[in-house]
């Protein structure tokens, strides 16, 4: 039996998910949605859940579709299973977070065809395991999760000058971090702050 | 060594700041003490974030490297007399952190980054920065507080009210030597239409991009405003239109190189501003349209220069054809840019 390399240990597929492939801040996957809705943390979180339950279930039964298929259609069967997922899902959120779906507008039926579906669908499910497959797609849910989150917290604080829609009393509050083209700059800085701790860390492993 | 390129850049960057420092002076004559203290903070703010964002990129410092003062200046003359201190350091820091040391420094700017830095104040502090007070000749007549006390009269500039009735809401004399509700530097129109004259003659400002952008937003004014020139004045003082196409739009490191992209890039900028002036009702409709025309500027060398390249290929036009002079020079930037690749 072949031998399965470094690289693709549990250990480096995590890293990689979260971290050095995170799919929002180094592959600038996704983008859109979080500039656009992402400006508070409770919008953050609407948006996290929006996109993990459409992808996660939506790559879960793509995961499905045979190799066999012919690229062009197998793409056609992905939008049409994100659309299917996408009724159950959007019943859900409407249930349980009615006002934060309906602030996401037209950018939460677009989590349909996102890139990472598209992405993790082509890439990794012909070449790994079903479970490093699963693993991988986890994890790169919770890294663009947990880049978002953090990004409407920032966005939130220095944007509106709260917390949690409590003011925190900010001395100065840059509003134009709350609009789209703030938002692409703080994802820009968030991306380059990311790039900083990845060379540090490949520093500390090298000594 | 100092090569013949980078002395004609310093010889630019000092006849700039010879006109920027005249325009700061007749500021300081309207607005007292607190626009010397805008000036100064902008300026040195700007100054200090270049040289730190240098050291951070590891870079060596030039001392004759005055960009940064540039914008500074330029910056700190589209900002009302009673900003805040606070917004003055944020546009000057943000106007040198993200739109030109992020690009690559001096020379790889894509966007103006005063013109940058003016827009980001104005969206994140539209109610210190688009209310503007009265001039007034005494030298201490501002406070000199952060943030002007509620007693201070603030207004809405001119160009909101030029946009409102269609008309010029000053008289002629007012408009000529700056004395309305506006940017503190940017309203003179005696002495930038002199300054603007200045920099031509010097070719400093690109003559050709100046010439268009005047034209064609000046016609079109002409025209929309039911042939009344008092508008076309107004339109030009008002909402910094004719300073931010000499200092923004038409300085050096923003202005297409070749000569033909210089010409469409100022048809680019004129048009763009009447359009975001008449339909956006935009105040400051040329600060946008400098934003917006900047890539298609860069779009426009890179054709001209292939288009050049590939008819000396073919041996149509070489450097040699004294005919052609527009040609040569193309040919001559076009062989720049190869020895630097």
């Amino acid at each position: 039996m072949e031998k399965i390399p470094e690289e693709n240990s549990c250990k480096n597929i995590i890293f990689n998910a979260v971290l050095k492939k995170n799919p929002i801040l180094v592959s600038g996957m996704v983008i859109a949605p979080a500039v656009m809705t992402a400006d508070s943390f409770s919008s953050a979180v609407t948006l996290s859940a929006a996109f993990s339950l459409i992808t996660f279930f939506t790559l879960l039964i793509s995961s499905f579709v045979p190799k066999k298929i012919v690229y062009t259609i197998r793409i056609i069967m992905y939008a049409f299973i994100g659309a299917l997922v996408y009724v159950p899902s959007a019943i859900a959120l409407e249930y349980f977070i009615p006002d934060g779906i309906e602030q996401m507008g037209i950018f939460f039926p677009l989590l349909i065809i996102n890139s990472l579906i598209v992405s993790r669908s082509e890439s990794i499910f012909f070449l790994e395991t079903k479970g490093k497959m699963m693993l991988d797609i986890i994890f790169c849910i919770i890294g663009y999760d947990a880049a978002v989150i953090l990004f409407g917290i920032i966005r939130e604080i220095i944007g509106s000058g709260a917390a949690g829609e409590k003011i925190i009393g900010m001395p100065v509050v840059f509003s134009a971090f709350t609009e789209p083209f703030g938002g692409f700059i703080l994802l820009g800085a968030m991306a380059a702050l990311l790039r900083v701790l990845l060379a540090f860390i490949k520093k500390v492993r090298q000594k | 060594m100092v090569s013949g390129n980078e002395k004609t850049e310093a010889s630019m960057m000092t006849d700039m700041l010879i006109v920027l420092l005249v325009l700061a002076a007749v500021s300081v004559y309207y607005y007292g003490l607190r626009a010397a203290i805008l000036i100064a903070i902008t300026s040195a703010v700007c100054c200090l974030t270049d040289f730190i964002c240098i050291k951070l990129r590891k870079k060596e410092a030039q001392l004759s490297d005055m960009s940064a003062l540039m914008t500074g200046l330029t910056l700190s003359l589209m900002l009302p007399a009673s900003a805040p201190y606070f917004a003055a350091v944020t546009a000057a820091v943000f106007a040198i952190a993200a739109a030109k040391q992020v690009f690559g420094g001096r020379g790889c700017e894509i966007f103006n980054p005063a013109a940058v830095g003016f827009l980001f104040v104005s969206l994140c502090f539209p109610e210190n920065i688009l209310t503007y007070p009265g001039y007034s000749n005494t030298f201490m007549s501002m406070p000199l507080d952060s943030l002007v006390p509620s007693d201070v009269m603030l207004r809405p500039s001119m160009m909101r009210a030029f946009i409102a009735t269609g008309s010029s809401p000053a008289p002629l004399l007012d408009i000529l030597v700056g004395k309305f509700y506006g940017p503190m530097g940017t309203g003179v129109l005696a002495v930038i239409a002199v300054a603007a004259v200045f920099l031509v003659l010097r070719r400093t400002v690109s003559a050709i991009a100046l010439l268009s952008e005047i034209a064609v937003s000046g016609t079109a004014v002409f025209i929309l405003s039911g042939f009344d020139p008092l508008s076309v004045l107004c339109f030009f003082a008002g909402g910094m239109t004719l300073f931010g196409m000499i200092f923004l739009s038409c300085e050096y490191s923003t202005v297409p190189k070749t000569k033909s992209s210089r010409f469409i890039y100022g048809i680019l900028v004129g048009g763009i501003t009447v359009l975001l002036h008449y339909y956006a009702k935009a105040e400051n409709a040329v600060v946008y349209a400098v934003i917006i025309a900047a890539p298609f500027g860069i779009e426009l060398d890179k054709r001209a220069l292939s288009f050049a390249g590939m008819l000396n290929k073919k041996g149509i036009f070489s450097k040699t054809n004294k005919s052609v002079k527009h040609m040569q020079e193309t040919l001559d930037i076009l062989e720049k840019n190869n020895e630097e690749k």
